[in-house]
């Protein structure tokens, strides 16, 4: 396929809410999904092969976040801090309503939060999301409705 | 609610269920309150995550850094890369093949091709003559290209003759002939109604320019126009005995 600039415009701040679910920290969320991008950019003789850009780039994302986390000791990202001061202090300018929307997903479970924030990446269905997370795709759609109504009745509660 | 569930809700809302499915979905919020209910919960997670979204625009240099990677990188090095030279050397070669094709088909061309390319055999035209005084107008035919050319004097300017055009008696002309294939012909001239032949049996090589009378009288440079006035044709004749090429003036 060809891909065009704005295309990855379009795309980044869904892979980037995707990122920070999964890091919980702006810095380290942008740091991931540009070397994401960049990656994808430059393996031009790939994007022939790729069938869905949003699919593509979530996967070397996801791939790249779990590739971290199993670098422990480096402990460069993670998906279980309680931190959640971190969310405030990058989020410096967000108010309470942003915050809020935080440390509701941040209960979420990670297998509902993951497929939550994916299916939110424009051009991904829910069959590709269960390629991607290599679960049945009505597990998917399960999960995916319980994150909603757990988010709703998490804000609004 | 028995018919539909959350998962069809969920598909529902993303656009990826058949049309027999999405209407029967649509029927059933109609009338089904619990499920509009359902569906409204949906849409309200949708607007706090799409809310959610805007915290996350690309920041500008980065934006920069995509910018030059979508700019095309001009390196001379790839033009000797074996797979870009495949890649333009079958279009030459096509390009070379089909100019051959249409050059053997295009009595223009090929004329053009020997108007320029000293190669080309000029047997028979007039050594004495200036060629820049010679005209560049042809009369073209799929045997053969064609000048009949008026001289006042030899350090003038050829003038090219026109089909029906008139012509002075006394005026000097010559005819130069290239041939687009190897002929055996006839010359021979058509006055009223009374036929004459200027030389039988005559060889006209493919691409060898003659100039007439030169070619059949080494002694004449020019033809001079000469009476009875009125119509006249000069024509050639293949070996069959068929006009392949006639041209027309009018003598005053």
């Amino acid at each position: 396929m060809s891909i065009r600039e704005q295309d990855i415009i379009d795309i980044y701040p869904r892979i980037m809410a995707f990122a920070f679910s999964k890091t919980r920290d702006k810095q380290k969320a942008e740091d991931l999904v540009q070397t994401t991008i960049l990656k994808a950019l430059e393996n031009k003789e790939q994007w022939s092969n790729v069938k869905n850009l949003s699919a593509w780039l979530i996967t070397i994302c996801r791939n790249k976040f779990l590739d971290s986390v199993k670098k422990s000791t480096e402990q460069q990202f993670t998906d279980t801090t309680d931190d959640t001061n971190l969310v405030s202090d990058n989020l410096s300018d967000d108010g309470e309503v942003k915050k809020i929307f935080e440390d509701c997903s941040q209960q979420l479970e990670a297998n509902k939060k993951d497929v939550l924030f994916m299916s939110y990446i424009k051009g991904i269905t829910t069959k590709e999301i269960s390629d991607i997370i290599q679960k049945p795709q009505n597990t998917v759609l399960t999960w995916l409705a319980n994150a909603k109504k757990q988010m709703i009745e998490c804000i609004e509660g | 609610m028995s018919k539909i569930d959350n998962n069809d809700l969920i598909l529902f809302q993303r656009g990826e269920l058949g049309e027999e499915r999405k209407k029967l979905i649509e029927n059933e919020l109609r009338s089904d309150l619990k499920l509009q209910q359902e569906l409204e919960v949906l849409i309200r997670a949708d607007t706090a995550m799409e809310n959610h979204f805007t915290n996350f625009q690309m920041p500008k240099d980065f934006q920069k850094e995509v910018k030059k990677k979508f700019k095309k990188e001009f390196n001379f090095s790839s033009f000797l890369n074996p797979k870009f030279i495949l890649s333009y050397s079958s279009g030459i070669a096509t390009a070379c093949f089909m100019f051959v094709f249409i050059y053997t088909l295009d009595p223009f061309l090929q004329l053009q091709g020997q108007r320029n390319n000293d190669i080309v055999v000029r047997g028979g035209i007039n050594k004495n003559l200036n060629k820049t005084t010679l005209p560049q107008e042809w009369i073209v035919n799929e045997n053969l290209n064609f000048q009949m050319i008026k001289f006042k004097s030899l350090n003038e300017q050829g003038l090219f003759v026109k089909n029906n055009e008139s012509l002075l008696e006394g005026d000097k002309v010559l005819l130069r002939l290239i041939p687009l294939k190897d002929l055996k012909v006839s010359f021979g001239i058509k006055n009223r109604e009374n036929s004459s032949t200027i030389k039988n049996n005559f060889f006209l090589e493919k691409g060898k320019e003659i100039s007439l009378p030169k070619a059949i009288s080494p002694t004449e440079n020019f033809f001079e126009v000469k009476g009875p006035s009125g119509k006249e044709t000069f024509f050639i004749k293949d070996k069959n005995n068929q006009i392949i090429f006639d041209f027309t003036y009018f003598i005053n």
